[in-house]
């Protein structure tokens, strides 16, 4: 077992008395497998991906429960002992591939920050390492990336460099928070691609958290299916989606826009 | 989601302004004493029941004349703030909304114009307007208009290109009513904290002008003028510059707490 | 046909800085009555200067837009920006109406069928548009563009902030509305389901240009430009 989210409990303390946003969800992961989290906002998936790092904002907390990963309770560490994991063998990224990149320092600076963090002392070292992950998040031309800015590349390849600064450390897990929402279709199309691959190759498991049913589909073996913060439905992601057991699956399934039928009887207009 | 937070910078500021208008307004109608009556016997006399805060240097009852003083503060404060705040945001209004050249001229004319410290500005109207209440009035408010100016224009610009100032113009209201009716009152809480600060500097400047003698002329009383005419005796009469100095305070905090109350009650 | 909207040989472009980009290129297009015409495209397009291009927030370079009805009204994508925080529900939605000289006893009577129409219920009313949803908003958003009478209403993206099962509601809500008052819309979206869902003819744009045009579901059985083929693909 990589990862066991047991009886997790999250409260937004801002409001009296505390919201519960996360209601006592428990689920697991195993090692290199693709793990989908669907829900709409306001179900808490946002939360429980936030929470296994210690991201929370600090208006919200874990009031209960445990994060095991590989054994080790991360919900009761501190966040110098969070550090070690952080960025090493848990990395994560977001959906704004324009915020979470520092716009006044280099591709190649960013990239090579969490090495740095996790004690490579040697530069060229990191360069070249830096220079293997860009290709491999299928950015051609590394060289020339490593040295230009954030402002200088478009949505979808700030996206591919935040996927090469999260893999660097070959990490044993990938959090990905709505990482395709802000992007085209056709470059939405590609980062699955690359994420697949990227999971195929290294066995990197995948937590990849959407309200996006259709992305889900395309890339995860097993789904959760939140709603208002308990999870409404777990399986293999042929079943949920053929066989939905729950109202409120249903109700998402059939929700999503498709080619198949039209809401309105189509006017001839000539 | 609500937020059962209690707002004490409004509750305190609210309490500590509208105790300082009581104050001020009770001393618009009844002074126990002529603020500017002399009475050689009772020069530096120390606080006792017949005189409050004390007597100073010519035996003028202290408590009257902060009574006084109070007030003569508060007018030439607010007037400024009503001046200057008045044109500033008039200013940036139409600049920020319009753009074009007009915006240009003036916002350079705004650079020059913050360029020079403040007081030293007024200091310079001053001279060539002369001292007296009137002439500070219009001497700091031709100073603070550049700040009015600048913040209303920056709000107008970022507020023009939202969606909802789109349908305002294409529901056909006139530029007009979208810059008053629609945008402004998304502005006013920038505006009102902006004359919050406004109204503590324009006290605290009347003060200092008093106080270098330029500003309010004598017998009339400011707290300003009391200040500067209290430093002499600071050691042997504390009393004539505590009281008059507690009510500057006052009037800075209580407006400053009052206004950082409304921006939270408001704005969220 | 009757048309509430004929563009011909349109051209735009925006200056940013020193170079000059052209963003619309030589487009030609008609709304006809009674239609939803689909407009899809990704982002940097140029479908979002179209629409400002036929609402005349931007002048074209060349070629001429042509209104057949009363100014269109837009429904935006963003619900937050697009409703004036500082103001209640209530007023946003008689404000139209006050531009037109409504007097006040029939705006009010308006507002309430209105809202009543659009599933806001009376107390909504009294409501700042924060206090609403992001479903609920848009609701107003379409109750705002309605309440004015134009035959021709736009809306860009209207449904793409919103979560699945609210953007179900709300495409259902635009359909029904279309159908009861046969206004013309013209529907911007980067997502083809939708796009497919709702609409009786698209038009595909890419780089300032509209590659592909037809009946909605010949598009979609048989595309033909290699770009409406690619966003196929990519959409499942």
């Amino acid at each position: 077992m990589l990862l066991e989210v047991k009886d997790l409990n999250i409260e937004f303390y801002d409001t009296q008395p505390p919201q519960k946003v996360v209601k006592g969800i428990s689920f697991s992961m195993e090692p290199g497998e693709i793990l989908g989290i669907v829900g709409e906002s306001g179900s808490g998936k946002t939360q429980t991906a936030l929470s296994i790092l210690q991201l929370l904002k600090s208006n919200s907390g874990i009031s209960s429960g445990e994060i095991l990963f590989k054994g080790k309770n991360l919900a009761g560490l501190s966040a110098r002992q969070l550090q070690t994991i952080r960025g090493k063998e848990i990395s994560m990224i977001f959906q704004e591939p324009m915020t979470s990149l520092n716009p006044v320092l280099t591709i190649g600076r960013q990239v090579e920050e969490a090495l740095k963090i996790h004690g490579e002392t040697d530069r060229e070292k990191r360069r070249s390492l830096a220079l293997e992950a860009l290709s491999e998040a299928g950015l051609g031309d590394p060289e020339g990336i490593y040295g230009k800015y954030p402002h200088q590349l478009s949505g979808g390849m700030r996206q591919r460099v935040m996927i090469a600064a999260a893999l660097i450390t070959e990490p044993e897990l990938l959090i990905a928070d709505e990482p395709t929402t802000a992007l085209d279709v056709t470059v939405q199309a590609q980062i699955l691609e690359l994420l697949k691959e990227i999971n195929r190759r290294h066995k990197t498991a995948v937590l990849f958290i959407s309200h996006d049913l259709a992305v889900i589909r395309r890339l995860c073996g097993r789904v959760l299916v939140m709603n208002q913060g308990i999870i409404e439905e777990e399986g293999e992601v042929s079943r949920v989606f053929e066989h939905p057991q729950q109202e409120y699956t249903r109700k998402l399934l059939a929700a999503i826009p498709d080619r198949r039928t039209s809401l309105r009887k189509r006017r001839r207009v000539d | 989601m609500k937020k059962k937070e209690k707002n004490y910078s409004f509750m305190l500021g609210g309490l500590i302004a509208l105790f300082m208008l009581l104050f001020l307004l009770a001393g618009v109608f009844y002074t126990p004493y002529d603020p500017d009556a002399m009475n050689g016997s009772a020069k530096f006399a120390a606080p006792s029941l017949a005189h409050f805060f004390g007597c100073d240097h010519f035996g003028r009852d202290v408590f009257s004349r902060v009574l006084k003083g109070t007030g003569t503060t508060f007018f030439v404060a607010a007037s400024t703030i009503v001046l200057g705040g008045g044109i500033g945001i008039l200013a940036g209004a139409f600049t920020g909304y319009f753009g074009g050249w007009v915006d240009e001229v003036l916002m350079r004319f705004n650079d020059a114009v913050v360029s020079f410290p403040n007081l030293l500005l007024a200091l310079v109207f001053i001279s060539i307007l002369g001292p007296g209440k009137y002439n500070v009035i219009l001497a700091l408010a031709i100073v603070f208009i550049p700040s009015f100016a600048r913040i209303t224009r920056s709000e107008f610009l970022s507020h023009r290109e939202m969606d909802y100032v789109k349908s305002a113009r294409l529901m056909g209201a006139s530029h007009l009513r979208i810059m008053f009716v629609h945008i402004f009152p998304n502005v006013l809480p920038s505006v009102l904290s902006m004359a919050a600060i406004g109204f503590n500097n324009a006290v605290l400047a009347e003060a200092g002008m008093s106080y270098l003698g330029i500003g309010v002329q004598p017998p009339d009383a400011s707290l300003g003028r009391m200040l500067s005419e209290a430093q002499t005796y600071l050691m042997n009469a504390p009393w004539c510059a505590v009281f008059p100095g507690l009510a500057v305070i006052g009037l800075a905090l209580g407006f400053s707490l009052l206004s950082d109350g409304l921006l939270k009650k408001g704005g969220r | 046909m009757k048309k509430v909207l004929e563009i011909r040989h349109v051209s735009a472009s925006y200056k940013d800085g020193k170079e000059e980009q052209t963003v619309l290129k030589d487009i030609s297009l008609e709304v006809r009555e009674n239609e939803i015409l689909g407009l899809v495209g990704e982002s940097g397009c140029g479908k979002s200067t179209l629409s400002k291009v036929i609402l005349g927030f931007v002048k074209p370079s060349a070629g001429e837009v042509i209104h057949y009805t009363k100014m269109p009204q837009m429904i935006f994508q963003d619900p937050f920006s697009s409703l004036n925080p500082r103001k209640k529900i209530g007023w946003i939605l008689e404000e139209p109406l006050k531009m037109q000289k409504v007097p006040p006893g029939e705006r009010k009577v308006r507002v309430a069928a209105m809202a009543e129409k659009v599933g806001l219920t009376r107390e909504m009313l009294d409501r700042f548009p924060q206090e609403l949803s992001g479903g609920q908003r848009q609701r107003v958003s379409i109750a705002a563009a309605l309440i004015q009478g134009s035959r021709f209403v736009i809306a860009d993206e209207p449904v793409s902030a919103l979560d699945v099962t609210i953007q179900r509601q709300i495409m259902e809500l635009m359909i029904q509305l279309q159908e009861e008052t046969g206004i013309s819309i013209l529907f911007i979206s980067h997502d083809l389901n939708v796009i497919y869902q709702m609409c009786d003819r698209v038009l595909v744009m890419k780089d300032g240009k509209i590659v592909e045009e037809g009946e909605t579901e010949q598009l979609f059985a048989e595309p033909k430009s290699e770009y409406t083929k690619e966003l196929l693909k990519a959409a499942p």
